[in-house]
């Protein structure tokens, strides 16, 4: 049936435009792709839609080294993505903050911080919490945002015992320059890419798009990074715009050439989990690019608008939902962790 | 303007409280029912990046969603204190969703709503002394510290 359609029946989609030439195109291309689809409320954000009821645990929260303090202050979001996180500016603080964590649910965590005017974060004082973490907790999953890394500092994380490595690959030397007022290179994302996929590490890269003041620049460079590297899996995400300064303002990407990204991305790593991430702009932008998500065979979207699980089960895709992160629960792992949701005329579920 | 202070948040005196969904309304003299959010709900969120409100002339039930409110730790929906249609939608909240924060029982408001059964479903609701001995428990168990 043509998608389009079944979008008309899905109440909270019904507003949303799409672009019926791209459509066509992932529809005969769905072919390639896996018929399931995973559905990740990672509980860093409190979410819930009129699909997916609100989960009260802190299954998966975000802590931050540096709490909400950056030395790059990139243009996109000056510290304020960090601002939301717990923080724990010491390897004491972080032992304290895993532990109450975990006493009260916790599964896992995003582990990330500020970076240096290099776009490295300091995590040399804490390999050893996070060792001890993971001695004590084996079961609690630990992905690491790396930033950039050498073949030293890789290894220190997988020595450290993380379960994900996590960068920001970007491939237009304009926008490292601007946008992250950074002196570095393409080359040095790629070689950070290089020596993360060279560990044992489970590696899930993310791309950002319109990550260039909201246009689309090098994130094809940056899948073709992704195609020579072969990471364990990708997550792509899109710019949220408001956290920009005024003085620096970002557009919304464009809905149309995010989800031509996303089918290019699906043919250029048909062997890769494909994933969307938790960062991209809300609103009608949101479920149109949730929505080309799907169409285009991602392998699964975090914190999904509303109207996503239906749409998943009009176009066949077998959803799952669970409340962890997607560079985390990629392969197997979702099974155990993830409800089989069957549409049954039901509209709430219990996360 | 007589309100009830509760751990630092305002709670008007004139609103109804639906305490559980922190969602307030205010009947107009048209009949008309303004819907927002309250101080409790909107510090609780954080600062709002997004509000999406349902298309005006939908029907919408008591306690079901009139749109999803985002902030960089929140995302959900702000549920309808009484049924009806959604009649307005207040646009510069959408073009600036911080107003929402900044003015939660003004400018900040979110949709207008012609109410389907105002007399039946507003006994539902709380006000006053009531409204603010129920925040008062709802911030107890929840272990919320208070408006900044």
């Amino acid at each position: 049936m043509d998608s389009l359609k079944l979008l008309a029946g899905i109440e909270p989609l019904q507003d949303i435009v799409l672009d019926a030439t791209l459509v066509r195109e992932m529809q005969c291309a769905a072919g390639t792709t896996d018929d399931g689809i995973d559905f990740y409320t990672p509980s860093f954000k409190s979410y819930a839609t009129s699909e997916i009821a609100s989960c009260g645990k802190s299954a998966w929260p975000a802590v931050s080294i540096t709490g909400p303090d950056c030395k790059l202050q990139c243009d996109h979001c000056k510290g304020r993505i960090l601002a939301s996180m717990i923080p724990a500016r010491t390897p004491e603080e972080l032992w304290r903050v895993a532990n109450q964590q975990i006493e009260h649910g916790a599964r896992g965590m995003l582990l990330t911080g500020g970076s240096n005017h290099r776009n490295e974060v300091e995590y040399d004082p804490y390999y050893s919490t996070i060792r001890q973490i993971k001695d004590a907790f084996p079961e609690f999953r630990i992905a690491l945002h790396t930033a950039l890394v050498d073949r030293d500092m890789a290894q220190r994380m997988e020595d450290s015992g993380i379960d994900a490595a996590m960068m920001d690959v970007i491939g237009a030397q304009e926008t490292i320059t601007q946008v992250y007022h950074l002196k570095r290179s393409v080359d040095d994302f790629e070689r950070t890419l290089e020596n993360l996929v060279a560990t044992r590490l489970k590696v899930v890269p993310h791309i950002v798009l319109g990550l260039h003041y909201g246009h689309i620049l090098g994130e094809r460079v940056a899948l073709e990074m992704l195609r020579r590297h072969q990471p364990s899996a990708v997550v792509l995400v899109v710019v949220m715009p408001f956290y920009a300064p005024a003085h620096r303002p970002f557009g919304v990407p464009d809905s149309l050439e995010v989800g031509r990204f996303f089918l290019d991305a699906r043919l250029a790593l048909p062997d890769i989990p494909l994933l969307l991430g938790c960062a991209r702009p809300a609103g009608q932008a949101k479920a149109e690019i949730d929505a080309y998500a799907l169409m285009a065979g991602l392998n699964g979207i975090a914190h999904p608008a509303d109207g996503m699980v239906e749409l998943a089960a009009r176009l066949g895709r077998k959803a799952r939902i669970a409340s962890v992160c997607c560079s985390v629960a990629v392969g197997g792992e979702m099974v155990a962790e993830s409800r089989l949701w069957a549409k049954s005329g039901a509209l709430s579920i219990p996360a | 303007m007589n309100m009830a202070l509760v751990r630092g948040c305002n709670f008007p005196d004139d609103l109804y409280y639906n305490v559980d969904d922190n969602v307030w309304a205010r009947r107009e003299s048209d009949g008309t029912v303004i819907v927002g959010m309250t101080t409790y709900g909107c510090a609780l969120s954080g600062e709002i990046v997004a509000w999406t409100a349902k298309k005006v002339g939908r029907a919408v039930d008591q306690n079901k969603s009139t749109g999803t409110v985002e902030s960089g730790k929140w995302v959900g929906p702000v549920k309808a204190p009484v049924s009806g249609e959604i009649i307005a939608v207040n646009e510069a909240a959408v073009a600036l969703p911080s107003t929402i924060n900044t003015d939660p029982y003004g400018a900040g408001w979110l949709v207008r709503m012609k109410p389907s059964d105002w007399i039946g479903e507003s006994g539902l609701l709380l006000s006053g002394q009531a409204a603010a001995e129920a925040f008062e428990a709802k911030m107890q168990t929840e272990g919320f510290p208070g408006c900044a």
